[in-house]
């Protein structure tokens, strides 16, 4: 108490409080007790960990290699969502039916449409929304409009072991034509000596299989062919070791004996790898030269779904060859339709029937860029 | 644990896990704090005092490992504990009363004419303890009127003796808020006692 206070002080008061009645009043004991015992029982238990005891010990939780994988995970997540959710989804995952109109892109690259039988398969929707520009396009009665855009991966082992009761390849639905996977994210480039691995990317529409309408969607590919131990090459996006996985898990489903199952596998794996676009190398290769890429591109719209894989070897039918005197295979467009072996060690012979009509007026365009000189290849337009 | 060691360090071995420490620290503080928690809340809430009470050294357990002595004593922040418990009492009541409702001037005494006939604090005969006795419930009673705010203040002053700079910090008032609240209760507890209580040569007179 300092000396400002003391005036107000008042000893009266003050006595008259220490001698009030209350003066040795105290707790009762029982509360005393229960307060002590309170303290003492506070003191024994270990004491409530703060926020910060509890930060740092659900931190090392993290320490576990699920809990910090899991956590690494939903970090890197985050980061990837931040970072990138304004920009754009990258082109090369974006089908190529996707970067422009279907009817706009039949309408700059599609070649002058004959009228075909095919022709008036086509819904009428799908004619009025393509009608002046839309490809002869034969469509079976086979396609489903729900597999138009399903991937071609899925469609072998879809197809696989109904392919292998049902040999016979007219009458279901053939392997269609449709631009390599590669050709999308390849930059143009028409050089002359472009290796087929590096194939330059076709027109912005040029599969006009795919730019169709519903009407002219795929059509279940590869019934399968008959099993040969030669297969065409894959073409580059074929998923032929799923699908030869499907196949092996099939026939081990079959109880069937060593060496049928052995023979039967072998028949699976190659039925399996059996490529959907037979004229995939030469899409990849000759699609961005002219003329030979429009032809393939009419020939891609003639032959869709009519492709046939042939028992016997083909034929003898003049070889083709790509920019830099590369074999390409054997190619040749005869009275019945067009032939076609590519040069692969695997590959098969397939065959696609035309009307005669189509067929002369293929093999003069044919034989307007394949016997041009030098290296007999197609010249760079 | 010594019965010398400050109530800091009392404090801080009970923190550290020495239940001696808070036994300690109860033996020297709990008669003090009972008084002071059944005088504050007057005669109106007795019946809350014990509940009080064991709240405030409840808190003060749960405070163990965050107390630090900040510039008060352990007993001031044991007191203030106390007190803003026995507030929240009374206003769960309903009887806490603001202290400017009933703030009128204070009475101003004739200086000490009033306690003139009062016999000395430390009188020994039995008639002036008699008196004191008597002037100490009479005290208490004038105790019941006054505001919480002003009791308090008057109870930390003249009880527990703390000074009015340590009053204000602990109640968190301003130096002249507790002066002004310290006049107001003791002019109010003069009137009331001198009013009432007659001195002992007037009364025998």
């Amino acid at each position: 108490m300092t000396d400002e206070d003391r005036p107000i002080d008042d000893a009266h008061l003050r006595a008259a409080l220490a001698h009030a009645p209350d003066r040795d009043t105290g707790p009762p004991a029982h509360l005393s007790a229960r307060i002590r015992a309170e303290a003492l029982r506070a003191t024994t238990s270990p004491p409530r960990p703060g926020w910060r005891q509890r930060l740092l010990s659900s931190l090392d939780l993290l320490q576990r290699p699920a809990i910090g994988a899991a956590f690494a995970s939903l970090v890197l997540g985050t980061a990837i969502v931040l970072i990138w959710r304004d920009a754009d989804v990258p082109q090369v995952m974006q089908p190529n039916a996707l970067k422009e109109p279907p009817a706009a892109a039949m309408r700059d690259h599609a070649p002058p449409a004959p009228a075909t039988p095919g022709r008036a398969e086509t819904s009428p929707a799908a004619d009025q929304a393509e009608a002046p520009a839309a490809p002869p396009a034969p469509k079976t009665a086979e396609a489903p409009p729900a597999r138009q855009r399903e991937p071609r991966r899925t469609a072998p082992a879809a197809e696989d072991s109904r392919a292998a009761r049902q040999p016979a390849p007219s009458s279901t639905a053939p392997p269609r034509i449709v631009a390599a996977a590669p050709a999308a994210v390849a930059p143009p480039s028409p050089g002359p000596t472009a290796p087929a691995a590096q194939a330059p990317a076709p027109p912005p529409a040029a599969p006009a299989a795919e730019a169709g309408p519903p009407a002219q969607a795929a059509p279940a590919p590869a019934e399968s062919p008959e099993p040969t131990a030669a297969a065409p090459a894959p073409p580059p996006a074929a998923p032929a070791a799923l699908a030869g996985g499907e196949a092996e898990r099939r026939l081990d489903k079959a109880s069937v004996a060593p060496a049928a199952a052995t023979a039967a596998l072998a028949r699976k794996l190659a039925a399996a790898s059996t490529p959907l676009d037979p004229l995939a190398p030469l899409q990849s290769t000759l699609a961005a030269i002219e003329p030979a890429g429009a032809w393939l591109r009419e020939v891609e719209g003639l032959t869709r779904g009519r492709w046939q894989l042939l028992r016997a070897p083909a034929a003898a039918a003049p070889p083709l060859y790509g920019p830099g005197g590369a074999l390409l295979g054997h190619l040749a467009v005869d009275d019945a339709g067009v032939l076609w072996q590519p040069s692969s060690l695997t590959a098969q012979a397939w065959r696609a029937p035309l009307p005669a009509t189509e067929t002369e007026r293929l093999r003069r365009a044919l034989a307007d860029w394949r016997d041009l000189p030098g290296t007999g290849a197609p010249a760079p337009r | 644990m010594h019965d010398n060691d400050s109530d800091d360090a009392l404090m801080a071995a009970f923190a550290r896990g020495q239940a001696a420490g808070f036994d300690s620290l109860y033996e020297r503080h709990h008669a003090a704090l009972y008084r002071f928690v059944r005088r504050l809340l007057g005669s109106a809430c007795a019946a809350q005092t014990d509940e009080v009470f064991q709240d405030t050294w409840l808190r003060v357990v749960q405070s163990r490992t965050r107390w630090s002595p900040q510039g008060a004593s352990f007993r001031t922040w044991l007191f203030t504990l106390a007190h803003h418990r026995a507030i929240d009492c009374l206003r769960k009541s309903g009887r806490e009363v603001s202290v400017e409702a009933l703030d009128a001037p204070p009475w101003a005494p004739d200086g000490d004419e009033a306690w003139a006939g009062w016999p000395a604090a430390d009188a020994a005969s039995q008639e002036d303890r008699a008196f004191w006795r008597a002037a100490g419930q009479r005290l208490l009673d004038c105790l019941d009127g006054l505001p919480a705010a002003q009791k308090t203040v008057f109870l930390l002053y003249h009880e527990e003796e703390l000074g009015l700079a340590e009053l204000a910090s602990a109640l968190e008032l301003g130096f002249e808020t507790a002066k002004s609240r310290l006049r107001y209760a003791m002019s109010k507890l003069r009137s009331c006692m001198g009013a009432y209580l007659p001195a002992p040569r007037e009364a025998g007179s």
